[in-house]
Formats: C-alpha cells, sequence, structure tokens
C-alpha cells in the first residue's frame, strides 16, 4: 500500500514534469539559467514567441 | 582629415559625414556637421577609438572614423 | 476609477529599469512582446486608491522602426491608448536623449518628461534649468534621483495628477513639426530626407540646450577618468581578467561554494537517510525506497545543491552590467573579435552564453552581417553555461580541492579560447565575407541599484531551478530505471544494467582520453539532454553527495565508498572536464541553433563539429598530461 502510494506521488509528478518540457517543446520555449541579453538596453527574452493558441491556453 | 586621424586628446568638429552603411546610424547619435568631437582613448592595438560627442561618450573603429570629415577645433 | 496605464520610455543606461522596479517592485509580469524575442515587462500598484499598471518599454535610441525594440515601442506607443508616457532622460547626458525625445513629439505623443540621475548631473556640472525646458518643450518635467523613495512618491503624484491637460507643444516644437513635414513633402531620396529630418531634430535640439541648460561647467566625468584605467591601453585587458577571477573567486571559494557545501551535504546526506528510513519504517518496498533515494534524491539533490553557485554568479554578473562595465568589454574585446572577423558587439550574446547558450544564439539575431550571426551562433555553446558550472564545480572540488577556484577559471578560458579559434576557423572556410561594424555607447559606471540585481538574479536563477523539479528530476527517474534494471528484470549490479550496456558502449571511444568507464560513458550520453544531467547521473552512478569534501583528504574510506577516486586521476578527471565544456550542446540548444541557422543541417553541423572538436582537445590534453607526467 505505502509502496503504491509512493509510486502514485511520483507517477503525478513525473506528469507534470513531463508536460512541462513537453510544453516547453511544443512552444520552443526554454527554463534557461540566466538571460544576459539585459544589457545595453535591449532585453532579448530567454524564451522565443508564444504561439497564440498556445499562449491562451496558459 | 577624417576622425580616424586625429590623435588621443585631440578635439575636432565634424564637416562632413561621408558614404558609409552607418551614416544614418552615427548622425542619430548625434554626429551632425558642427558638432564637437573629442578623442578620448583606444582599445588595445589602438582600435576601436572611444570619443566624446554631445556630452556622453561613444565607441567606434577607426575603419567607421574614415569617413567622418574633420577640422580641428578648440575646447 | 479605471486602472490608471503609464508606458515608460527612454534610452538605454537610462535608469529607466530601476524606476520601473522602485515603482512596481516585485509585482511585476514578464512576457513577450507578440511575435518577437523582446521582453515585454508590465507591472501594477497602487497609489491614492488607483491602481496603476505600467508598462516598460524597451530602451532606445530612436524609433525608425529599424530594430524589433524599436518597433515594439512605436507600435505601442501608436496603437494603445496609454493614460500617460514618461520619457526617462539621463539628465547628464541630455543631449542625446532628447532626440528620443523629439522624435515622439513629432508623431504628437505628450509626454512626461523625467530628468533623472540629477544629481549626477549636478555633480558633474551639467545645470539643467526644469521651468525652462518645460517653457522650450511645451512639456511638464520632472526630476529623480533614481532610486529613493522621495523620487517614487514624486513620480506616482505626478501620475495621479491631472498635469498632463495642462501642456501642449511650445512654440519652437510646432515649428520644428512644420518643418519636418516640409522635408517629407519635399524633393529628395528618402535617404536625404531621413538624413535632413536627422538634423533638423539635433537643430532643435541646440535650442532647446541653449535655453535650459548650462554645459559651462562640465569637465572630464568620473567615468572618463576611470575608463583611463578600465578601458585604455594593454593596461586594461590584464584589468579584465582580474575583475574576471574576482569574480570566481566570490563564487567558487568565498561565498558560494561553501554555501553550497552545506547544502549538499543537507540534501545528499541528512535528507536522504532521512528519506530512506521513513520509507522503509512505512513499509515501503526496497525498490520504491531506491527509486526515490538513489534516483529521484541523489539526481535531484546533485543538481540542486548548485544552486547557490548559479546565484551567486549571476548576482556577480548582474552587478557588473549595473555598473557599466559590460559595454567596456566589449570595447576591449574589439580587436581580438575582429580579429576572428567578428564584432565587440558580439560579446554581448556571448557574455549571455555563460548563462545560457539557448538566449545567447538568439542574441545573436541583433548582429549586422550573415557572417557575424552564424559564426556566433556556432561557436556560442563552447562557452561554460550555467549548467556546465556544476559539472566543473563538482570535479574541481574533489579532484583539485585546493584549486578548485582556478581549475574552473581555466576551463571558462579552454571555453572561451575554443570558441574564438573555431570563429576563425569557421570564417577562414565556410563563412568568408566582410566583417561588420562597430559602434557603442559607453554608459557613464554607476553603483547598480540592488532591487534590480536581485530580481535580474533572480530571473535568471529562476529557470535553473524550474529545470531542476521537471527534465531533471524526470531524467534522474529514467537514469535511475537504466542503472537498476536489464533484459532480464531487475539487477543487483549496476555493472549489468542497461545504462552499464550503453555507457559502455560510449565510452569505448574514450580509452584514449582516459575515462573510458562505462558511467563516464552515461553521464556524456545523458548530458545531451540538458548538461545538468551530467551530475545528476554522476550523482546517482557514484552518490557522489555522499562526500563531503573536507573530509576527503584524511577519511580514505569516504574515498573508496565513492568508486570516484578509482574511475578518475586527477588528469583523466581535467580531461573528462575539458570534454564535458566542449562537446555537443543540450538538446534545447540544438533546437534553437536549428531554428536560428534556419535548418537541420546546421543543428547536426553543431552537434557533430562539437563532439569531434572536443574528443580531439580532450585527446591532446590526456596525452599530452601524461608525457609531461600528470596523473
Amino acid at each position: 500500500m505505502a509502496t503504491f502510494i509512493t509510486g502514485a506521488f511520483v507517477c503525478v509528478g513525473l506528469y507534470f514534469a513531463l508536460r512541462h518540457v513537453y510544453r516547453n517543446f511544443r512552444s520552443g520555449t526554454s527554463d534557461c539559467a540566466g538571460c544576459r541579453g539585459c544589457s545595453g538596453g535591449s532585453c532579448h527574452h530567454c524564451a522565443a514567441e508564444i504561439p497564440d493558441n498556445l499562449a491562451r491556453k496558459g | 582629415m577624417t576622425l580616424r586621424d586625429a590623435k588621443v586628446g585631440d578635439v575636432v568638429k565634424i564637416k562632413e559625414i561621408g558614404d558609409s552603411a552607418l551614416k544614418e546610424r552615427l548622425m542619430t547619435m548625434g554626429m551632425i556637421p558642427g558638432t564637437k568631437v573629442k578623442v578620448l582613448r583606444s582599445a588595445p592595438w589602438g582600435d576601436p577609438i572611444a570619443v566624446r560627442i554631445r556630452s556622453y561618450n561613444l565607441s567606434m573603429r577607426k575603419a567607421d572614423a574614415k569617413s567622418v570629415e574633420v577640422e580641428p577645433a578648440v575646447g | 476609477m479605471a486602472t490608471l496605464s503609464v508606458a515608460l520610455t527612454g534610452n538605454p543606461n537610462t535608469g529607466k529599469s530601476t524606476i520601473f522596479n522602485e515603482l512596481t517592485g516585485a509585482r511585476q509580469k514578464i512576457g513577450n512582446w507578440p511575435g518577437v524575442t523582446v521582453d515585454k515587462k508590465v507591472g501594477y500598484t497602487r497609489y491614492k486608491d488607483r491602481a496603476i499598471s505600467i508598462v516598460d518599454l524597451p530602451g532606445t535610441y530612436s524609433v525608425n522602426a529599424r530594430s524589433p525594440e524599436e518597433q515594439i515601442v512605436i507600435d505601442y506607443l501608436m496603437n494603445n491608448k496609454i493614460d500617460l508616457v514618461m520619457d526617462v532622460v539621463d539628465s547628464s547626458n541630455i543631449e542625446r536623449n532628447l532626440f528620443l525625445t523629439v522624435q515622439l513629439l513629432e508623431k504628437g505623443i505628450p509626454l512626461l518628461i523625467d530628468l533623472n540621475m540629477q544629481d549626477e548631473a549636478e555633480r558633474r556640472g551639467v545645470h539643467i534649468d526644469v521651468h525652462k525646458l518645460e517653457d522650450a518643450i511645451g512639456m511638464p518635467v520632472v526630476t529623480t534621483v533614481g532610486r529613493s523613495k522621495k523620487s517614487t512618491q514624486k513620480l506616482l503624484d505626478v501620475f495621479t495628477s491631472t498635469v498632463m491637460s495642462k501642456y501642449q507643444p511650445s512654440q519652437i516644437v510646432k515649428d520644428h513639426i512644420a518643418k519636418v513635414e516640409a522635408i517629407e513633402a519635399g524633393v529628395g531620396t528618402e535617404e536625404e530626407k531621413r538624413e535632413a529630418i536627422i538634423e533638423a531634430r539635433y537643430a532643435l535640439i541646440d535650442q532647446i540646450m541653449a535655453q535650459a541648460v548650462d554645459l559651462s561647467n562640465v569637465g572630464a566625468s568620473k567615468s572618463e577618468k576611470i575608463d583611463h584605467y578600465l578601458a585604455n591601453g594593454f593596461l586594461a585587458l590584464p584589468i579584465f581578467l582580474l575583475i574576471l577571477y574576482a569574480v570566481f573567486q566570490i563564487t567558487f571559494t568565498w561565498i558560494g561554494q561553501p554555501i553550497a557545501d552545506w547544502l549538499a551535504d543537507l540534501i545528499t546526506v541528512d535528507f536522504y537517510d532521512w528519506a530512506g528510513e521513513a520509507l522503509t519504517a512505512a513499509g515501503v518496498e526496497d525498490w520504491m525506497v531506491s527509486l526515490v533515494t538513489d534516483g529521484i534524491i541523489a539526481g535531484v539533490g546533485a543538481v540542486l545543491s548548485f544552486v547557490p553557485l548559479i546565484f551567486v554568479l549571476f548576482f556577480c554578473l548582474s552587478f557588473l552590467d549595473g555598473t557599466g562595465y559590460m559595454a567596456r568589454i566589449a570595447f576591449l574585446m574589439d580587436p581580438i573579435m575582429r580579429a576572428c572577423g567578428l564584432t565587440g558587439k558580439g560579446v554581448m550574446p556571448l557574455m549571455m552564453g555563460f548563462g545560457c547558450g539557448v538566449p545567447a544564439v538568439m542574441g545573436a539575431r541583433a548582429l549586422d552581417s550573415e557572417k557575424d550571426r552564424m559564426t556566433s551562433i556556432l561557436v556560442t555553446p563552447f562557452l561554460t553555461c550555467g549548467a556546465k558550472l556544476p559539472i566543473m564545480a563538482l570535479f574541481a572540488a574533489m579532484f583539485f580541492p585546493d584549486n578548485a577556484a582556478n581549475v574552473v577559471f581555466a576551463m571558462y578560458i579552454i571555453g572561451v579560447v575554443m570558441a574564438i579559434v573555431a570563429a576563425k576557423l569557421l570564417g577562414g572556410t565556410i563563412f568568408k565575407g566582410k566583417g561588420s561594424t562597430f559602434l557603442l555607447e559607453l554608459p557613464p559606471y554607476r553603483i547598480p541599484d540592488m532591487k534590480t540585481v536581485l530580481l535580474e538574479t533572480w530571473d535568471k536563477g529562476k529557470g535553473y531551478l524550474v529545470k531542476a523539479g521537471t527534465i531533471i528530476f524526470a531524467a534522474s527517474v529514467f537514469i535511475w530505471f537504466l542503472s537498476s534494471y536489464n533484459f532480464d528484470g531487475p539487477t543487483e549490479e549496476m555493472s549489468e544494467s542497461f545504462l552499464a550496456t550503453l555507457g559502455g558502449w560510449m565510452s569505448s571511444l574514450f580509452y584514449l582520453q582516459g575515462f573510458a568507464t562505462w558511467e563516464a560513458g552515461a553521464a556524456i550520453i545523458s548530458g545531451i539532454l540538458a548538461k545538468e544531467t551530467v551530475v545528476s547521473t554522476i550523482g546517482i552512478l557514484y552518490g557522489a553527495g555522499d562526500v563531503d569534501t573536507d573530509e576527503i583528504e584524511d577519511t580514505a574510506e569516504t574515498m573508496m565508498q565513492t568508486g570516484m577516486f578509482t574511475a578518475f586521476t586527477s588528469l583523466s578527471a581535467f580531461t573528462f572536464m575539458v570534454f564535458s565544456q566542449l562537446y555537443t550542446p543540450c538538446v534545447t540548444a540544438l533546437g534553437t541553433i536549428k531554428k536560428e541557422a534556419g535548418g537541420w543541417k546546421w543543428m547536426f553541423f553543431s552537434a557533430g563539429y562539437q563532439f569531434a572538436i572536443a574528443w580531439v582537445v580532450a585527446l591532446l590534453v590526456y596525452q599530452i598530461g601524461s608525457l609531461l607526467g600528470f596523473a
């Protein structure tokens, strides 16, 4: 039983983790560590453009 | 002479900006005929150079400074 | 009452972002402008029962719609109903700053002009008469001093008043607008007209300056005096290296590493033990306990324990960025960059590469020529990104405990040197063509605003945390599975697992580099997923986190426990670091390269040539090192 519950937690975690990775892939975004773009006034954001249909769903 | 020939410490006045890919950008940054430019320093190996213009500092390559026609000026 | 909408515009380096951060604090949302990779920063605040939303537009010198930033500014201002547009002007640099102001006035946009850094300007001898300036332009003027409660209060007071309705452009501005219209309607090429308009704008600025600003007391600025040392001739290069070196000492010796060590101990020893015992006590079967502890906690923990390092490093870089020194680096490096056929401006995207290759590859867009762009894209991944940093930090701490910072510093240098060499090679072979230009403002030196630096640090470091919780978490579970099973089901011996087989294939490539163990091979494969996984894989395979670096020297027992010291010698560990530094970029970076360079061809090229270069360089390092008698 305890094994089952622990496993369920891991699976839920995996689901969210993989969903996040998949969404990043779909929308071409990334969780890059460290956007050095914000110098010289122009700020290139880490994430690429989010397609409208995805952006609306959040 | 051109801005390229100006020595560090020289103050010059812009006469004309010749044809260059940068012409419009140079003008936007304040390089207009009549504007005074002071050559402040150069990077290692003498290029690019830093100049004071309209009370701020701008750096540019000598190749681009060549298209800026200048004459000596005071202060 | 409806929400008051405010837009901030202005030149780069005017302290606009600081004002924005002061006004809104942490109540900001960072998104994207539609269609482009430029930050859209929106913040919210309340003042006197009035809700205020503030948009921080990108800093630009003009609005000619030639760059995405300029396009955004003009589109946003022309197409939205905004209650108040504030033009932030750096007082000590008012002359050039007014160019944007004049251009916006031409478009018929009423402005609130904020003379920022008023104190700094006064110290420099730039004296601006606020009332005369208001009269000359015909728009309201406020003065601020950057980060101060009083300035923020003052701005909010002005925002919520109805001051704007009382003003209209002065006669000289109206005359100027008529003149611009005349030029546009007149004869001549488009180019000639544009140039004539620029001259007309500066003519107006000269008029305004003559009326309202006294520059007679201005001498050489403090920044120019500082630049005499920091950006002058050859002396500046060692100073640059010294500053970088100091950043490394702070990160890897003084502040970052001690915190990281403590955190590693907490997660991979204390929490690991506690979780294992708790789960076993609750009756969880052994294999599941192993998944949670040996898989997830060891894998994610190995990556998480480097969070302090990442944040300290990003803090230092954001701080340097805030001082204005970054522009000097571009200035100093231009001769070297030019020798490789690149531009000093390319240093900016390259510096981003120390954070993450993805924005760095995207940032290359800002470069003018195709050659600059492609070369930048292909050489950026050689640099030590934030995700490679843990690999370097881990190996350096374990194998070179006395010289950790120096060894990591050496890795950064190797990355930079390889990037330069590769740029030279690519420039001489594949991308022949004209080099581009270099025109850059050297902004005044300033003491950075801490709030802005901290917000930026958090912004940058956040991605690392998110990755640890998602892709690293998933990869840890996957790698645990691969390391605990084979075709016959569960295996007691890791060396008989799927992972050992896979890693074994990969490692057969590295006999000549001295790290032909399946563990190293597995780490290298997983590193293509995300560079952090090299560390989490090693964490899972060796339980590397169990080793407290302080005890390494005297506890032979701990050394044997990990197996890492039998698998690597100091030399092969160093070689492994070099290889990790240079080989194939992670999948995310590869995806970005495909998009930015325009095709699968370049993606595979990038993956292949970096692997080849890394292989060769690692070979040289190991073989020459052996010949010289290192082990």
